[in-house]
């Protein structure tokens, strides 16, 4: 199945990456060649099977106890932007700001 | 001069006993790297003043504390998707440039609480994404064997640099072959554990349900003592297993008695290069002669393990590598809007491959597609799963080539993803079955190695690395190549 290029334009805007021009073209043509091959499951008898989500393992859970972690200064210690010990994004309420 | 020129054990040994201290041996791995690295291009950051004080704390040790060091002394390299605090971590991206992380892998914590010395961070393809590491922002890494040839990928600096001497011991992570196709490539041992045999702490995730570390290291016993050290529960990792591990290094040349091996059709006919069968077949040849029965076997779902493969690890990865936005840690773009911010910061940070898998998996989890991809895709894990089960019925262990080729030449698939990904197509499998698997050297072709893979039920690491230590026995290899 070929991408169109409105479907590129949408899975771009879900994944939060910005394509541009020329780009579109040959993302699109890349995705549909491995959307192509990756047709050969539709040959799979799927009928009745469980889907598998995990490997050997199942979940597991822990105690929801308090434990050491990361202080402050070290978990923004590699943010591009700090701001009175927060991360700093532009404003998204109201008038833009540089970022 | 390489400064490996003995066992792991052997050298650990001499450090603990003196003979050599922890800061020569060291010393001596730093000179030859600056001596051969500009040639192979394995490695990334390394800080040898750094790495001289720990050896040098080793040696001021008392004997008593040293002697309990399994890997005193011992110069290894650490793949650069295992976060470090001494050392920036980049994973090979443009987006992680300069990062340094606030905490250390546990699988590199517990190499260094037994002696290990990190001398450096080793390339890979962006993320861990590819097979050849020509994905990496900082330039290809070179096979050592053949310098216009690839080593493999992704953690194809952690095999080229063991294959060229500069340290005896990597560590490597696999999502789809990430250890054993490279291993092979590059004439090593490598083995991916099964999953939640070693912790994944500190490993930036590409596809979680797939990935796990392991070691890579120039012969099987190496192998064995680097797995023994990373094995076993970490509280920090929710899907590390509670189970004991065994004394690898003390079943390693326990005989095989009466083994039972499955070798699947699937695995020896098209797709695999002529060359590459001929070398396992003469591997197998030669077990037979050693008491090995080989049984003949099918896993009829192995044709769609690739088409299941990428489509799972790139969802997850779009998942996982949403985390790198520009906010919290690495490169950010500037922009008036936080969504822009968002996309131009993702659109310049990371690399062809990663973009194309990252809006791979996202139109597979999108709406509409979820279904007919996804949620099919997880179905044909099951059976693939399956398959391994019905074999182990009958058998004890499956064997494969390791790859379907010899190391191709650099940038002769780079612009083709389709025909990389199926480089892929004998060690997907193992990932999503969460078996273990481990790649041993079967001989060479035309001066180029070959790996041989066997595959093994969950937690059967001990007897692979036996089947390993067996291969090295009936394989004859040429000298490490000079460089």
């Amino acid at each position: 199945m070929r991408l169109s290029k409105e479907i590129v334009d949408h899975v771009a805007d879900l994944a939060q990456i910005r394509l541009k021009g020329e780009e579109r073209e040959r993302v699109a043509s890349e995705l549909s060649r491995v959307l192509e091959y990756v047709a050969i499951l539709d040959g799979a008898d799927i009928e009745g099977v469980e889907a598998s989500w995990h490997g050997p393992r199942a979940s597991v859970t822990r105690m929801d106890a308090p434990r050491p972690s990361l202080t402050r200064a070290q978990a923004l210690a590699n943010a591009p932007k700090v701001r009175e010990g927060m991360f700093q994004i532009p404003r998204i309420l109201g008038e833009g700001e540089e970022g | 001069m390489s400064p490996v020129d003995d066992s792991v054990k052997g050298m650990a040994e001499r450090v603990k006993t003196g003979q050599i201290s922890a800061q020569s041996l060291v010393s001596s791995c730093f000179q030859y790297i600056r001596q051969v690295e500009p040639k192979v291009h394995a490695l990334l950051a390394h800080d040898e003043e750094l790495a001289m004080e720990k050896a040098r704390a080793l040696d001021r040790l008392p004997l008593s504390e040293r002697r309990e060091l399994r890997l005193a002394g011992i110069p290894l390299v650490v793949k650069d998707n295992l976060v470090t605090e001494d050392l920036d971590t980049t994973a090979g991206s443009r987006i992680l440039e300069g990062f340094r992380s606030p905490y250390t892998a546990s699988v590199v914590k517990r190499a260094e609480e037994q002696g290990a010395i990190v001398v450096a961070k080793s390339n890979l393809d962006e993320f861990g994404m590819g097979s050849s590491t020509e994905h990496s922002v900082y330039g290809p890494t070179m096979n050592p064997w053949d310098f216009s040839r690839v080593p493999g990928g992704s953690s194809g600096g952690s095999a080229a640099a063991v294959a060229a001497g500069m340290a005896p011991l990597a560590l490597g992570s696999d999502t789809g072959g990430s250890i054993r196709q490279p291993a092979a490539f590059c004439g090593i041992v490598g083995i991916k554990p099964t999953y939640g045999r070693v912790s994944r702490y500190g490993l930036i995730a590409y596809a979680s349900s797939l990935d796990q570390v392991g070691p890579l290291a120039r012969t099987v016993e190496d192998t064995a003592l680097l797995l023994q050290v990373i094995s076993g529960h970490d509280p920090l990792d929710a899907t590390s297993a509670q189970m004991p591990v065994p004394d690898y290094l003390a079943q390693l040349d326990r005989p095989l008695q009466g083994l039972r091996v499955g070798v699947p059709r699937e695995y020896f006919g098209d797709g695999i290069d002529a060359n590459v069968k001929m070398v396992v077949e003469d591997v197998l040849e030669r077990l037979k002669q050693e008491g090995v029965s080989m049984v003949e076997i099918d896993m009829p779902h192995t044709q769609y393990a690739v088409a299941a493969y990428y489509l799972l690890a790139p969802a997850e990865a779009s998942s996982n590598l949403s985390r790198f936005d520009g906010v919290r840690y690495g490169l950010r773009v500037p922009a008036g809007d936080l969504r822009t911010l968002y996309q131009r910061t993702r659109a310049q940070g990371m690399g062809d491959e990663v973009r194309r898998r990252v809006l791979l998996g996202t139109h597979v989890l999108s709406a509409g597609y979820y279904d007919q991809y996804y949620v099919r895709a997880q179905k044909v894990r099951a059976l693939i799963r399956r398959d391994f089960e019905r074999a182990f019925e009958q058998v004890d262990l499956v064997v494969t080539p390791s790859a379907p080729e010899l190391p191709f030449a650099l940038g002769s698939r780079a612009d083709d993803p389709m025909k990389m990904y199926l480089s892929d197509i004998c060690t997907v499998t193992a990932n999503l079955a969460g078996l273990p698997a481990l790649s041993v050297p079967a001989g060479f072709e035309s001066g180029l190695p070959v790996g041989i893979q066997w595959i093994g039920p969950a937690w059967s690491e001990d007897l692979l690395l036996r089947v390993g230590r067996m291969v090295e026995r009936v394989v004859v290899r040429p000298p490490w190549p000079k460089l």
